[in-house]
């Protein structure tokens, strides 16, 4: 047997209980869903559920609530992250485990506790509303719970380290002489992050973005609990339909365009980082 | 030329370094270093690692912020000034290209960062890409750049904004032997060429000796001395500078005359005269080394006369280097093999355990009070 085929033996054998497991509890699954999303009632092939949710402009709406939540939710992190990712990158041992510890915490408690916790903090007569008050910035209390604000708070909490960690390796990898050699070129700090930073970070930074994008579009939990009748995102619709509606086709129909646009970000995420990293694929093609 | 005394006009001093100490906690990195480049030098920072060499030069450029003590570019005080207002270009010895930008980009990004016109940063960079003779590849990446060409553009990157002092961090420790030869001599002349005054740190000797017009020997913290490659090499101050500068053999012994012009050294029984050096303050009885290059060693086959110097010794190794012969000999006077070195000659004219007698010239011997770690190089 060549060496070859057995390290094709040897992989799938490692490979396989995980492969295993993910046509069982993925690739099954969302078969059937494709398959109940596309058949009527007598098991006939129709395309009427999509139909159906392309045609209401309601249904429009709450997709367009789903990605602009997603969005907001992306845009803060990207923002929150940044900072913490290159002090963790740059700092010592010390602060970086501190900004790590920091960051995971929130994962380590129930996402339901945790958003019961943010409707304390951000209802009417909370303690951000009397602060708010209290400093003179507002005289009503602001609508925070069971509004999108809330929800994009509940989201950015929540998936913040999804940001930070692969921003922070990324930021890691790029050697401090360069930014040294910018600052002598007469670069500011700002301008440092602008032209050296970021252009260097964008491999992690569109992995956090992905992560944090597809995380929060799929998230039913926190829109549900922070955002309240009010805020209709597509995963509080799937479940209004399978649950309450018991309309399981076009529940169906409403989960699969919502993978379709998760697979999308991917494939938007891939593009983005070859086009800005083309420069190291040709890395070692010297003359 | 005595570069020296000229510095002694102020005119023409690029940079004037001093009392510059800098110290991590207890470890002094830059102890009192005091420097003067006078402009259009090629001036280099040698010692072993950890000496404060590197500290020196990241010091002038503001990277590191020195504990107290003056540095003055051009007349100016630049001491807790931002780098990039001290007029200074820097090339580390990765080169640190911005791996993301083409090299026109690179060689153009300082002009850029300084809100230069598009219009006048184009023909900027081709002038500065033409002078590191780079026009053809200006527009790949650094990752598509062999290890010299990376090392041009991040020279073309420092010069286009025409700094004050170029300063290079061991600019060729990452090339392979063939190309840092090369490279030393293309840098020289391009340095010469422009003009500007140059400093740059390395460890080795050769190259030191190589390229610069004066070169600095730091140690611990200070710099043991400033002089031109033929002074250090013949009138080293210190004991380090000497045993960092070319090959010696050194012999220990105990002063027995102190004379107004001469010492007489006493060593495993025989006299040897050296005339004083400046700053070796030795008196009667003080332990001594008397140092000797291995190309000012004289040896003879015949037996010295009474009152002649001729210590003996036995021909422990002869070592033929092409257009040198070098004779390693074992005698009483040193624990350590005598080197010898000969232009040209045969290695069949001596015989391994022949007898010889040795000698010098007071004049080429060099004496030091007994340093108690001297490593030989």
């Amino acid at each position: 047997m060549s060496t070859g085929l057995r390290n094709w033996l040897n992989c799938g054998f490692l490979a396989g209980p995980s492969v295993v497991f993910m046509l069982l509890a993925f690739v099954g699954p969302v078969a059937l869903l494709a398959a109940s999303s596309v058949l009527d009632s007598k098991e006939h092939l129709t395309i009427a559920h999509y139909w159906r949710f392309f045609s209401d402009p309601q249904y429009l709406v709450t997709l367009g609530n789903s990605l602009r939540l997603a969005f907001y939710a992306t845009v803060v992190t990207i923002i929150l992250a940044y900072p913490l990712a290159y002090a963790m990158a740059r700092l010592g041992p010390g602060w970086r485990n501190t900004i790590l510890v920091v960051t995971i915490l929130p994962l380590t408690i129930s996402v339901v506790i945790r958003s019961f916790g943010w409707q304390i903090l951000l209802r009417n007569g909370g303690p951000i509303n009397q602060s708010l008050i209290a400093l003179g910035l507002t005289n009503e209390p602001l609508r925070l719970l069971f509004s999108e604000t809330g929800v994009v708070i509940g989201l950015v909490h929540v998936y913040l380290p999804f940001m930070v960690l692969p921003l922070a390796s990324a930021i890691e990898r790029i050697d401090g002489k360069l930014e040294e050699a910018a600052m002598i070129l007469g670069a500011s700090a700002f301008r440092r992050i602008i032209h050296v930073i970021v252009p260097l970070s964008v491999p992690g930074l569109a992995a956090g973005a992905t992560l944090v994008f597809t995380a929060s579009i799929s998230a039913y939990v926190t829109p549900a609990l922070l955002g309240g009748e009010g805020v209709q995102v597509m995963p509080t619709m799937v479940a209004q339909q399978v649950l309450t509606l018991l309309d399981w086709s076009f529940g169906s129909a409403v989960s699969m365009i919502l993978t379709v646009v998760s697979l999308g970000i991917l494939i938007i995420h891939w593009t983005i980082t070859a086009r800005f990293t083309n420069w190291s694929s040709r890395e070692g093609r010297q003359k | 030329m005595n570069l020296q005394s000229n510095a002694v006009q102020n005119a023409d001093v690029d940079l004037d370094i001093r009392g510059l100490r800098k110290t991590y906690g207890s470890f002094r990195a830059l102890d009192d270093a005091n420097l003067t480049v006078q402009k259009g030098e090629l001036i280099s920072l040698l010692g072993p690692s950890g000496c404060g060499k590197t500290t020196l030069l990241r010091s002038i450029a503001g990277l590191v912020d020195p504990t107290e003590g003056s540095i003055k570019i051009k007349g100016k005080e630049v001491f807790g000034i931002a780098p990039h207002q001290r007029d200074v270009g820097f090339v580390f010895q990765n080169y640190a290209l911005f791996p993301h930008m083409t090299v026109r980009a690179n060689v153009g990004f300082g002009l850029k960062m300084r809100g230069e016109r598009r219009s006048q940063i184009g023909p900027a960079v081709d002038q500065a890409l033409e002078t590191v003779k780079m026009q053809h590849l200006a527009h790949r990446y650094p990752g598509e750049l062999s290890g010299g060409q990376q090392q041009r553009i991040a020279l073309a990157r420092s010069i286009v904004l025409r700094p004050t002092l170029l300063l290079l961090d061991e600019p060729f420790a990452a090339l392979d032997r063939a190309l840092r030869d090369h490279m030393q001599m293309e840098v020289k002349a391009l340095q010469r060429n422009i003009g500007i005054t140059t400093l740059f740190v390395t460890h080795d000797q050769d190259e030191a000796l190589r390229i610069s017009d004066r070169i600095a020997v730091m140690n611990a913290g200070k710099i043991e001395q400033i002089a031109t490659p033929t002074e250090l090499y013949r009138q080293p101050r210190t004991p380090f500078v000497l045993s960092f500068i070319g090959r010696s053999n050194i012999f220990r012994g105990k002063v027995v005359i102190v004379r107004a012009h001469e010492i007489v050294v006493e060593m495993g029984g025989h006299a040897a005269s050296v005339p004083v050096s400046p700053g070796a303050d030795l008196k009667e009885g003080d332990h001594a080394m008397i140092s000797v290059r291995p190309e000012h060693m004289v040896v003879s086959d015949i037996r010295p006369g009474s009152g002649e110097m001729g210590i003996p010794a036995r021909v422990s190794d002869v070592v033929f280097l092409g257009g040198i012969l070098e004779l390693h000999l074992q005698s009483r006077i040193s624990e350590q093999p005598i080197v010898v070195s000969r232009q040209g000659g045969e290695p069949t004219s001596y015989d391994r355990g022949g007898e010889l007698w040795l000698s010098w010239s007071p004049a080429h011997a060099l004496v030091f009070p007994e340093a108690t770690s001297v490593e030989r190089n």
